[in-house]
């Protein structure tokens, strides 16, 4: 009697062996087939892609200095004028994640110790070799928009040369311990998870010099509607960091104020402050407190950044600057 | 009042950055010990200013991944970190939050960002006005006791509770007078003017030297900026004429104009009458002017504390908050603030402070009165004066049966104002501390 061939879990993970590159030519190939009305604009759009990363115009061969990809970060107004009290009181590690935070004692610290969720993440994380977590700081690539606002009112953004040694994840690397990665990894078996987890996290992952230029394409690919059209610049900017959804960078070390090319401000919140003080200079009615201080906090947050030279854009809501 | 769920369902704090007023907030039970992950489709919302209106969120890696920054991963009211903050509704999560904002803006400028106002005098204390209380004010009166009720209410609610709470009736504007509803009354204006007296004799104790020319400009350019508000909120003529007269001769008094020699105290006086509350003059000859201007004058009393000045035609103010943030606050207030902001304490620290804990002004009974004024004052800055450039008139002071209007349209608005930003929930005392510390909390603490 033929044996019944035992059923084998599948270990539903990404392979690795793949470069960005390939996956792009795979991806068009797909997408061309499936949708042909827009297939003869695919290579035209990734190109656009590509230069909006580079930062390069449509005819020109090389980059502007303040155009293209940066790494972000987005802090509340509330704390630039510190980041900029450190920056003067050169410190090298202005900018502070969650390990200098607690060990500087400068939170309500009530919450000291490194979850078990933020472990099993940090640990499948495809940092370089000999580098730590603690040393690590998690931004986000933003073209021309104003990065995650969910992390704060203001977006710091690095100057170019920061970005080039850095790890890129097409999305945010807590994603490893969301629906629907949880399951995928829960399926393979209590011993392997941990392996699952990081293998995906590699296939999430690729360098900001080599790789970063093909994520985005990717991530435009799948997100923008194909169509016989070409995408703008704006289109892009979205496709690259909109509302919940970004893509992680995993910059080694810190930064201060001087390593900045630009902070912006996003014109929503401008027009917020724009109807407080429309509203004050009537009174009618009086704006609220919370939203003359949040204004305030902001006013006061660009006095500091300006101080040392760094440039306050507004952006768009089209993800182009303004001002 | 509301307590736990019966299924121990709570909104509870996924990720939350207190200073800055953001979090994330999930509808889940209590975590474990090992600080798992959260429930994948708990409800999640994203609060933050200016509204701390909720924003459902979809996906929590975001609350989870803000953790690598300024954000906390959780609230917890104990010291050990074992009982998580919850609350029953995302009302009560964005009170918290909005309290917790402002009360954080009390410590704004403990690490930069705030020049503050003009540095008192290094060789201390020269002679400080000691205000009258205002106990006939009756909104003063009403504040303290509900003050009072309000701690009350704090001290009595079960861990985990809340209570919403009631700061009264506004007094009623002046159109509204007329059913007969309750208006602000003389008392209610003189907590202006006591705190007019009390911002004008702290100010005078900071006056540099004129001849250190830069520091002299910005005092003189925030003390010009209270006499602005002075005007606006109509409390200029009761500190001048009306029965505040003595108070600010006391205060003119006692103040110093050290580097004047040979000048008799009458002429001091007027001198320092005319800095305050004449004609603005600027340039290095700022004194000489003034001198000159004192010797056209005379020493008749036609002119000095009489109702024939005429104030500056033109005036302008800027954001009402930076106003109040080049105040300073008197000294005796400054015990509430953290250490690192007394030396830049200013009447916005104590407004913000009054708004989001105002149980902390009655620790100490012999400061209460003057929170409470000071606050009034702030308030009505915030509600009564215009930001616009405008005329003000030439302010031929003469007095009659509407002598006080203007003061007592700003008292009334100020209470309304104060009414509609003051805690709408009292929480149980963990919670109120942990708003209490937001004030503390810093990025960057120089070594």
């Amino acid at each position: 009697m033929k044996k019944k061939k035992r059923y084998e879990k599948k270990i539903i993970v990404a392979p690795t062996a793949v470069s960005w590159a390939d996956r792009i030519r795979r991806l068009s190939i797909r997408l061309a087939r499936e949708n042909r009305s827009g297939a003869h604009y695919l290579s035209a759009n990734c190109d656009a892609v590509y230069r909006t990363v580079d930062g390069r115009g449509p005819d020109a061969s090389e980059a502007h200095p303040s155009a293209g990809a940066r790494i972000t970060f987005n802090m509340s107004s509330v704390h630039v004028p510190g980041f900029c009290e450190a920056t003067k009181d050169r410190r090298a590690n202005a900018y502070k994640n969650c390990y200098d935070l607690a060990a500087e004692s400068v939170t309500s610290g009530n919450d000291k110790h490194v979850s078990a969720r933020r472990k099993l993440v940090d640990e499948s994380l495809p940092l370089p070799k000999g580098a730590s977590v603690a040393e690590t700081y998690f931004g986000a690539v933003d073209v021309n928009g104003s990065g995650v606002r969910f992390y704060g009112d203001v977006c710091l953004v690095l100057q170019r040369d920061y970005a080039g040694t850095c790890v890129v994840l097409d999305r945010n690397s807590y994603e490893l311990v969301r629906s629907p990665v949880k399951e995928q990894v829960a399926r393979t078996g209590k011993l392997k998870q941990d392996a699952a987890r990081h293998a995906i996290a590699r296939s999430w992952s690729g360098s900001w010099e080599d790789d970063l230029r093909h994520i985005v394409a990717a991530k435009a690919l799948t997100t923008l509607p194909l169509v016989a059209r070409r995408w703008s610049t704006g289109h892009i900017s979205q496709a690259v960091c909109s509302d919940e959804d970004y893509i992680e960078v995993l910059k080694g070390g810190s930064f201060n104020a001087h390593d900045l090319q630009e902070a912006r401000l996003s014109a929503h919140d401008i027009s917020e402050d724009a109807l407080t003080a429309a509203r004050l200079a009537s009174r009618r009615p009086v704006p609220r407190l919370e939203s003359m201080l949040w204004s305030r906090r902001r006013a006061v947050a660009e006095i500091a950044l300006r101080s040392l030279g760094v440039p306050v854009r507004i952006v768009g809501h089209h993800g182009r600057i303004k001002t | 009042m509301s307590t736990i769920n019966t299924d121990g369902k709570q909104w509870r704090f996924e990720s939350i950055d207190i200073r800055a007023g953001m979090a994330i907030a999930l509808w889940r039970e209590e975590r474990d010990a090992e600080h798992g992950l959260p429930p994948e489709h708990a409800p999640a919302l994203f609060f933050g200013p200016p509204h701390f209106q909720p924003e459902p969120m979809v996906n929590t890696a975001v609350a989870l991944s803000a953790c690598r920054g300024t954000f906390e991963p959780g609230l917890y009211i104990d010291e050990k970190g074992q009982i998580e903050a919850s609350f029953a509704t995302p009302e009560q999560v964005s009170e918290f939050l909005r309290r917790a904002y402002v009360s954080g803006a009390a410590g704004d400028g403990g690490d930069g960002g705030d020049a503050g106002p003009v540095p008192p005098p290094p060789e201390g204390d020269d002679g400080n006005w000691e205000p009258s209380p205002s106990y006939e004010s009756r909104i003063v009166w009403d504040l303290t006791t509900r003050i009072k009720q309000f701690e009350t209410a704090v001290q009595a609610l079960p861990q985990s509770s809340s209570k919403s709470f009631f700061w009264g009736e506004a007094v009623i504007q002046r159109q509204e007078r007329y059913i007969g509803k309750r208006a602000a009354v003389d008392g209610d204006v003189s907590a202006l003017a006591t705190a007019g007296l009390a911002l004008i004799a702290e100010m005078l104790r900071r006056m540099p030297a004129m001849s250190e020319a830069k520091a002299w400009l910005r005092w003189y350019d925030d003390a010009r900026e209270l006499t602005c508000v002075l005007v606006e909120l109509g409390v200029i003529q009761l500190i001048q004429v009306g029965p505040f007269r003595d108070g600010l001769e006391t205060v003119l008094r006692r103040s110093r104009l050290v580097e004047i020699e040979n000048m008799s105290e009458k002429r001091r006086l007027r001198l320092l009458w005319l800095i305050l509350f004449g004609p603005v003059v600027h340039g290095s000859s700022s004194l000489q002017n003034l001198i000159s201007l004192l010797d056209e004058l005379g020493d008749d009393e036609y002119w000095y504390f009489s109702d024939r000045w005429i104030f500056p035609a033109f005036m302008h103010q800027g954001d009402p908050l930076d106003t109040l943030s080049r105040l300073p606050l008197p000294d005796v207030l400054h015990s509430i603030l953290p250490d690192d902001v007394r030396n830049k304490a200013s009447v916005f620290h104590l407004l913000n402070l009054f708004v989001a804990e105002p149980q902390i002004v009655s620790r100490d009974p012999s400061t209460t009165q003057l929170a409470l004024c000071l606050a009034l004052f702030a308030a009505a800055c915030i509600a009564s004066t215009r930001t616009a450039v405008h005329h003000a008139g030439a302010a031929q002071l003469s007095f009659g049966h509407n002598d006080h209007e203007r003061a007592r349209r700003a008292i009334e608005q100020a209470h309304t104002w104060l009414i509609e930003h003051l805690p709408r929930t009292a929480y149980a005392k963990s919670y109120e501390a942990i708003i209490g510390k937001t004030k503390l909390l810093r990025y960057f603490r120089r070594a």
